[in-house]
C-alpha cells in the first residue's frame, strides 16, 4: 500500500477520531436551540395573545419534550391566558373573562397515514364532541404563527407562499413570501389577505410575535429578519426586530418601527393606548442570542410604535450568557424567567430564573414597586440538624424555567415551572402570592405546569414525572382547588398530558395517547392514536370521549 | 472508529427518514417537541461537521443553534420527501464556511510551522511504521493543524468527502460547486496533508506551498 492511499483512506478516520475527541456524543445544544426559539420565534398556537407557543402535541418519538420544551410552551402560553377582554371592567380586583373562540375547534391529520400533509379543522359541538352538520372542514394548519381576535371570531396568521398545500391570496406570489391572512370562524370562511408590498419586499422576514389591539382594531405583528441568525446580526444592533401596525381592514398602509432588541414577550393594555414589549439587548460580538445588558421593560404609544418609557432591569437574568463552569470550560446558560401582566393592566410580574423571586413593576410610573422574596425557610427538623435546605421550587438555576399565571381578578399569582435542566431537575410546585399583603405561600410541591379556570376556582396542574430524553412517559393532571391548593380530582394518572384546553367556564378538555400510541408503527391507517375527553367543570364528569389520529386536538383552546 | 464514521455516512446517504419527516410534519403544526427530536438526533454531526470546518467550538454549536432555529422557523417551506439529514448537513457545510471565511479562522502559519515541523520529523523517523503514524494521538492533532492550513471551503470538502463519506458528485452538490471544482479542491487538499506526510516530501516544496497557504 503506497502512502498516498494510506493518507486518503485513513484521513476520514482520523478526522473523525479527532472530532469525537472534540466534540463528545453528548453534547448537547438543545438548551441554547430552546432559547432562542423561544424568545424569538413563536410556534403557531395559543390562540389569542402574545406569547404564540403552543405545542402540546407529542409524537412517541418526541417524548424527548418530556419536561423542558412542553414547560416552555405551556408556561409561555399561559402568560398569554389572562389577556383582557376590552368588554370587561378594567380596574383590578375585576374578573376579566378569557378569550373565547366563536365556536369550539377540533382538528386532525388531513390524511391519518400521512400526517405532514396537514390538518383539517371543524367546529364541534362542546358536550358531544361531534362535528357540526353541514359545515366542511378547512385546513388551517397553513397557518403559521396566528392569533385570535379578542371576540373570538376572526384568526389571523402568517400563510407563505413556500406552502405546498398553497393559499389563494400567494397565487403566483415568489416562494418564501409571507402574507398575512384572515380567517373567519363565525361565518367559517376565508377573509381578505394583508400582503402589502412591505412583506413582499422582505423575503428573509419571519414572524415572531402576532398580537390583536384589545380593541381589535389593530394588529402588531413583530417580525425577524432572518440574516440575524445566518450572518450573525446586525453590526450596529439597531434592529434586531420591526414591529408593524397593522390595519386589519387592509384600508390603511402599515407602520413599522425597527426594534433594537431581542423581545421575549408582546403585551397590550387594556386601555389600547400602550404596547409593552419585554426583553434585552444582543451582545454585539456573538452570533447567537446572548444577554448584552439589562433586560428591560419599553412601553410604546400603541398606534405609532413610538416609544414613551422604559425601565431596565438589570437584576432580571434572560436569554444567554457564557458562562465558564467547574471545570473551566465555557458553557452556555439560559434564563427563562416568568413575565405576566396584570389583568388591569397596572402591573408586570416577573419571576426569576435564577433566585426565588417575583419583581413587581408599577407599569404607570414605570418603576419596581416591590420585589417578594420566596426564599422559604428551612423546616425545624432540618434546622436541628443543622441543614441549610432550601425547597427546590425557590432554589434558582440557570438552567431552569419559571412562569407566572395571574388569577382572572388579579388577586393572586401563582409561579411554577422547574428547576435545573434535563439530566438534573426539580419541580417547583405552585407557589401562590397574594397582592393583597404581598405575602406567599406554597399550595402544592410537584406541579411543573398549571392552567387556572376562566373563573379562577380551579388550578389544572400537570405533573411531569420525566424530563429526560427518550424516558418513559408518564404523568398526571390533577384539579386543585386554587385558594388552598387541595387536590379535588385526578383526571390523568400515568399518561402523557398532551393538552388540557378550556372553552369557557363549564369545559375541559384532555389530550392524551391512546395505547396504541406507544406501540404502533408510525402512520397506521386507520388506527386511533390520540383521545380528546370532555368533562364538565366542578362535577368533573366525563361527557364525551373522541380518539383520532396524530393530530387530533383542539385547534383553538379557550384563552 | 470506521463504525463511527460508517453510522454517519450511513445516515448522510439516506432518504428521508420516516423519523424525521414525521418530526417535519408535526413541527409544521406548530409542535416545538419535533424539534427537539431533530436536534437529539442531528446535533452531534451538525456540531462536528460544523466544527471540522471553522475549528472553533463555540461558533460551531452556534451555527448547529442557527441551523435548527432556522429548520424551526421554515418549517412549512421544507419539502417532507427530501432527506432532511442530507439538507441540513449541506447547510451547516455552507454556514461554516461562511463564518469560517468571516471569522478567518486559518491557522497561521507561525502557529502551524512547530507541529509541522514535529510531523515530519515524526515521519522521518525510520523506526515507525506509516499505521503506527496514522493512529498515534500527536500525529492526529498535527493533521487536524495541518487541516487548518486548508481554506474552509477545501475543509468542508475533505468533511463532507472523507469524514462524511459522500461521493464526488454528492459533495458537489452539497456545496453547489461543480464536480471539477471538488475534484480539485480535494486533490489540492490532499497534495498539501500528503506533503506533510510523505517521508520523502520535498522540504522546499513543503516550504512552498505552506507559504502560499491561504
Amino acid at each position: 500500500m503506497t502512502m498516498k492511499h494510506q493518507t486518503h483512506r485513513n484521513l476520514g478516520d482520523i478526522l473523525a477520531e479527532h472530532l469525537e475527541q472534540d466534540i463528545p456524543d453528548d453534547i448537547n445544544v438543545w438548551p441554547g436551540v430552546l432559547s432562542r426559539v423561544r424568545t424569538v420565534t413563536p410556534v403557531q398556537g395559543a390562540a389569542t395573545a402574545a406569547p404564540q407557543h403552543h405545542a402540546r402535541r407529542l409524537r412517541p418519538a418526541f417524548e424527548v419534550i418530556a419536561g423542558v420544551t412542553a414547560i416552555v410552551v405551556v408556561s409561555v402560553m399561559l402568560v398569554a391566558v389572562f389577556r383582557p377582554s376590552p368588554s370587561q371592567e378594567q380596574s383590578q380586583g375585576a374578573l376579566v373573562e378569557p378569550v373565547v373562540p366563536a365556536q369550539l375547534i377540533m382538528q386532525d391529520s388531513m390524511d391519518s397515514t400521512r400526517p405532514w400533509a396537514g390538518t383539517l379543522a371543524r367546529p364541534v359541538d362542546p358536550d358531544t364532541l361531534v362535528d357540526l352538520p353541514g359545515i366542511e372542514p378547512v385546513d388551517l394548519s397553513q397557518f403559521g404563527a396566528h392569533a385570535l381576535s379578542p371576540d373570538g371570531t376572526r384568526l389571523i396568521g402568517v400563510v407563505s407562499a413556500g406552502d405546498a398545500r398553497g393559499t389563494p391570496c400567494n397565487d403566483g406570489a415568489p416562494s418564501g413570501r409571507s402574507d398575512l391572512r384572515i380567517f373567519n370562524l363565525e361565518t367559517w370562511q376565508w377573509e381578505h389577505c394583508l400582503g402589502f408590498p412591505s412583506f413582499s419586499a422582505s423575503l428573509s422576514l419571519s414572524f415572531s410575535w402576532l398580537l390583536w389591539s384589545s380593541d381589535g382594531t389593530l394588529i402588531y405583528a413583530l417580525t425577524t429578519d432572518d440574516s440575524r441568525s445566518a450572518e450573525g446580526g446586525k453590526a450596529d444592533g439597531t434592529e434586531i426586530h420591526r414591529l408593524w401596525i397593522i390595519d386589519p381592514s387592509g384600508a390603511a398602509e402599515p407602520q413599522s418601527v425597527p426594534i433594537s432588541f431581542a423581545v421575549g414577550g408582546m403585551f397590550t393594555a387594556p386601555d389600547g393606548e400602550d404596547l409593552y414589549l419585554f426583553g434585552y439587548p444582543l451582545d454585539e460580538n456573538e452570533r447567537a442570542w446572548m444577554l448584552g445588558g439589562p433586560a428591560r421593560l419599553v412601553a410604546l404609544d400603541a398606534h405609532t410604535g413610538q416609544e414613551r418609557a422604559r425601565i431596565e432591569l438589570p437584576d432580571v437574568t434572560i436569554g444567554q450568557t457564557r458562562e465558564i463552569d467547574t471545570a473551566g470550560q465555557s458553557v452556555y446558560q439560559h434564563y427563562r424567567p416568568g413575565f405576566a401582566m396584570a389583568p388591569g393592566g397596572d402591573r408586570f410580574y416577573i419571576a426569576h430564573a435564577d433566585q426565588p423571586r417575583v419583581d413587581v413593576i408599577d407599569l404607570a410610573s414605570m418603576r419596581i414597586e416591590r420585589s417578594v422574596s420566596l426564599e422559604e425557610p428551612a423546616s425545624v427538623v432540618d434546622s436541628l440538624l443543622g441543614i441549610i435546605v432550601q425547597p427546590a421550587a425557590a432554589k434558582g438555576s440557570s438552567d431552569g424555567e419559571r412562569s407566572i399565571v395571574v388569577s382572572p381578578d388579579g388577586s393572586t399569582i401563582y409561579v411554577t415551572g422547574v428547576t435545573g435542566d434535563e439530566t438534573e431537575w426539580s419541580p417547583v410546585g405552585v407557589i401562590a402570592v397574594d397582592i393583597s399583603t404581598w405575602t406567599f405561600r406554597r399550595i402544592d410541591s410537584t406541579a411543573t405546569q398549571i392552567q387556572i379556570s376562566p373563573d379562577g376556582r380551579w388550578l389544572y396542574a400537570v405533573d411531569r414525572m420525566h424530563l429526560q430524553y427518550a424516558a418513559p412517559v408518564d404523568g398526571r393532571l390533577r384539579v386543585l382547588d386554587a385558594d388552598s391548593g387541595e387536590e379535588v380530582k385526578r383526571l390523568v394518572d400515568g399518561a402523557y398530558v398532551m393538552q388540557v384546553a378550556m372553552y369557557g367556564i363549564d369545559h375541559l378538555y384532555v389530550t392524551t395517547p391512546t395505547e396504541l400510541y406507544h406501540t404502533t408503527a408510525p402512520y397506521p391507517e386507520g388506527e386511533q392514536l390520540v383521545r380528546v375527553t370532555a368533562y364538565a367543570v366542578g362535577t368533573w364528569t366525563e361527557l364525551a370521549q373522541i380518539t383520532g389520529h396524530l393530530n387530533l386536538r383542539i385547534a383553538f383552546p379557550s384563552q | 472508529m470506521r463504525q463511527a464514521q460508517g453510522a454517519e455516512r450511513s445516515n448522510v446517504q439516506q432518504g428521508g427518514s420516516v423519523d424525521d419527516r414525521q418530526a417535519l410534519a408535526c413541527l409544521r403544526q406548530g409542535d416545538i417537541s419535533a424539534l427537539a427530536d431533530l436536534v437529539a438526533r442531528h446535533q452531534t454531526s451538525a456540531v462536528r461537521v460544523a466544527y471540522a470546518i471553522t475549528r472553533d467550538r463555540p461558533l460551531a454549536e452556534d451555527i448547529a443553534q442557527s441551523a435548527f432555529v432556522r429548520v424551526f422557523e421554515r418549517a412549512d417551506q421544507l419539502r417532507s420527501d427530501d432527506a432532511f439529514r442530507s439538507w441540513f448537513l449541506r447547510s451547516i457545510a455552507n454556514d461554516a464556511i461562511k463564518a469560517a471565511q468571516r471569522a478567518q479562522r486559518h491557522v497561521s502559519l507561525e502557529d502551524a510551522r512547530p507541529h509541522v515541523a514535529a510531523l515530519v520529523e515524526r515521519i522521518r523517523d525510520p523506526a515507525l511504521e506509516p499505521d503506527d503514524l496514522l493512529t498515534g494521538n500527536e500525529t492526529r492533532a498535527e493533521i487536524w493543524v495541518a487541516l487548518g492550513l486548508l481554506t474552509p471551503a477545501e475543509r468542508a470538502a475533505i468533511v463532507l468527502h472523507d469524514y462524511l463519506g459522500l461521493t464526488i458528485a454528492e459533495t458537489s452538490q452539497h456545496l453547489e460547486s461543480p464536480t471539477g471544482t471538488i475534484k480539485w479542491r480535494l486533490h489540492r487538499a490532499r497534495q498539501r496533508l500528503r506533503m506533510l506526510m510523505h517521508p520523502q516530501a520535498n522540504a522546499a516544496a513543503q516550504a512552498h506551498d505552506l507559504d502560499h497557504a491561504p
